[in-house]
């Protein structure tokens, strides 16, 4: 009798404690400011990447799919791959986070090959669950974040100010070289959040 | 003769027309065409008036393949605005932006634009001094990207070759663009001053964060949800507008998330918005309006004769937990309950004003902040937890007093939890209305 009791009352329990987490609803996705969210993922080299080892250094992440126009005509246009070479200290990895189940998705083998083609020779991250990506809020390809020494994001956006490419190379304000040459100033980014432009990570 | 004069260069086209035929004159540009959508420039005259302003009425014609669209002035999360570049043949020329629709993508992501067909209205100014030398070739780069799940990029250059017609021509409505363009300028977002009755405010709200967009006065046309599209704001992001209709007009609730964490909010923050499916005098109308939107940090003296009662809702979430508890028998201390059978049906009855429960939840998250929500389903949950507590420590006086005095402030605070985070929010003074 006690014990039937005690189960119904342990059922009331949960139910609100299944409504008191529901209506807290997921976790806030990233902000500039925020501690960036720590990743493990694997790279196109086979290799294995954690945030976590970078510590102490400032990383840019790029959300990227060689299918989508706008990555696809940056990555020809060297657009990051020159901002690479140009901060060298500065790590900078790539990250695909298209379904397997998507038309878009190309092998990690594919992969590495057009990264050949084009010169990117950055480490390209495989986060085929979307996790990472949630994580950061990331909507479009391309979409970046520059992640201070310290482990805090500190920009959050798009690469450039022109989505239609349109305008010459000199005439585009670029956003992480900015961003980057004042975080090495020792100043504050500023834009330091935009709007990324492109096409819809495909999830 | 002077007549003769103007008319003679025009005359001139026309007759030379059929020779060049690559420059017909007409309402319509010729089509550019690729798998996922056509594109042209048209104008609602085969002869256009010149009006003293020298005013012109252009469209930039879409039609799209199934499941592909083009962005409004906001594209949401991904894709960009169509950007055109008019030749000089125009003085000024201003694309407009008719009422979009909501795209829902793969990922959660949002996009806002049109699907099937669009024009976008332009509203053009001849360069002076405008003759009737002639159509009028009107030229427009166009760089736009059109996307389904997948985006593809275009660029263009249209034309358009615009006879005008000087005072003595008299001007000819175009039979089949002139209806085309008047429609879609008919879905170009008045402002609130357009529309008798109808205010538009909005209120920041620092817990959430969250929007809340007003139109006093308005309605819902009949047979259509209001939608509301809000520009891309440099601070927050903005989430999905939960539309919600009173006695007072049409309310928007919209959470934001804060771009840059640990920055305060500014006391103040423009927002622009545009919202749909409103009932107007002539059928459904839009609006649109920018707004300088105080902050609220706490809800204080609710501004609409809210039907919404929060604290009642949360009194029948206490007595109903209440029930619930007393029928699975954790209030009463001592006595074991009766027979086996209606203990079964005691406890049946627990679970439906459980439900119940469920229901004033539900019913009062759409009155109260979120925070504010989670924090009376806190208190239920304690409130259940010390009656469960004291029903086992029912040997202990003291412990079972202070327990019950622990179920009873709890189901004090649940109302005054409600009423502290109600969402009718502070009055704010409204400003006059500016187009964007």
């Amino acid at each position: 009798m006690k014990t039937d009791r005690h189960s119904s009352a342990a059922a009331a329990l949960l139910l609100l404690a299944g409504l008191a987490l529901a209506s807290c609803g997921p976790a806030h996705a990233a902000a500039v400011g925020q501690a960036a969210p720590a990743f493990q993922l694997k790279g196109v080299d086979g290799k294995t990447y954690s945030l976590a080892d970078f510590k102490g250094k400032a990383v840019v992440l790029e959300w990227m799919n060689p299918h989508c126009p706008f990555s696809n005509r940056h990555a020809k246009e060297h657009t990051m791959s020159d901002l690479h070479k140009k901060y060298g200290e500065v790590v900078w990895l790539g990250i695909n986070s298209t379904n397997p189940d998507h038309d878009d998705y190309m092998t990690p083998e594919h992969s590495l090959s057009f990264n050949q083609k084009v010169g990117i020779n950055y480490p390209v991250l495989y986060d085929e669950t979307g996790k990472v990506g949630h994580a950061y809020d990331a909507r479009t390809t391309p979409h970046m974040f520059i992640i201070d020494p310290q482990g805090k994001i500190a920009y959050d956006g798009a690469i450039d100010d022109d989505p239609s490419g349109r305008k010459a190379r000199a005439e585009r304000v670029n956003y992480v070289d900015g961003g980057l040459g004042a975080e090495q100033a020792g100043k504050p980014i500023d834009p330091a959040s935009t709007k990324a432009y492109g096409c819809g990570i495909k999830y | 003769m002077r007549a003769l004069k103007t008319l003679f260069p025009l005359l001139l086209a026309l007759a030379a027309m059929p020779l060049v035929p690559r420059r017909v004159a007409a309402a319509a540009g010729p089509w550019e065409s690729n798998p996922q959508s056509s594109l042209r420039l048209i104008s609602p005259w085969q002869v256009a008036p010149v009006s003293p302003d020298g005013e012109l009425r252009l469209g930039l014609h879409f039609k799209l393949a199934p499941g592909w669209h083009v962005y409004w002035k906001n594209s949401g999360d991904a894709g960009f605005p169509p950007v055109v570049v008019f030749g000089e043949t125009l003085e000024s020329a201003e694309l407009l932006w008719p009422a979009p629709e909501r795209f829902e993508l793969r990922g959660g992501l949002v996009a806002f634009g049109y699907a099937d067909e669009v024009v976008y209205p332009v509203r053009a100014k001849l360069r002076p001094p405008v003759g009737a030398a002639g159509p009028l070739r009107i030229s427009a780069d166009v760089d736009y990207l059109v996307c389904a799940d997948d985006c593809v990029p275009y660029r263009y250059t249209l034309t358009l070759d615009q006879p005008l017609g000087a005072s003595p021509v008299p001007p000819v409505p175009d039979p089949a663009t002139a209806p085309l363009v008047d429609a879609w300028w008919r879905r170009l977002p008045v402002t609130a001053a357009a529309l008798p009755g109808v205010t538009t405010d909005g209120v920041l709200e620092q817990s959430g964060p969250l929007l809340e967009v007003r139109l006093h006065g308005a309605r819902p046309a009949p047979g259509t949800a209001p939608g509301l599209f809000l520009e891309s704001h440099e601070t927050f992001d903005t989430g999905k507008p939960e539309p919600r209709v009173t006695a007072d007009g049409v309310i928007f609730r919209v959470p934001l998330k804060a771009r840059e964490s640990g920055k305060p909010f500014p006391r103040e923050s423009t927002f622009a918005w545009t919202a749909t499916g409103l009932a107007g005098a002539a059928g459904t109308v839009s609006l649109e309006a920018r707004r300088a939107v105080p902050l609220s940090a706490s809800p204080a003296a609710p501004s609409i004769p809210a039907k919404s009662a929060p604290v009642l809702i949360a009194l029948l979430a206490v007595a109903a937990t209440l029930a619930a508890l007393w029928l699975w028998g954790l209030l009463d201390a001592g006595e074991e309950p009766g027979a086996a059978g209606s203990r079964t049906r005691r406890e049946a009855l627990g679970f439906a004003a459980a439900a119940v429960v469920c229901g004033a939840l539900w019913g009062m998250s759409r009155q109260v902040s979120f925070l504010g929500l989670a924090w009376i389903e806190l208190l239920l949950l304690a409130m259940a937890l010390c009656a469960w507590l004291r029903r086992r420590m029912s040997r202990r006086r003291t412990l079972g007093f202070l327990l019950a005095l622990g179920v009873a402030a709890c189901a004090a605070a649940a109302p005054w939890l409600a009423h502290r985070n109600r969402l009718t929010l502070t009055t704010t003074p409204r400003q006059e209305d500016s187009r964007t």
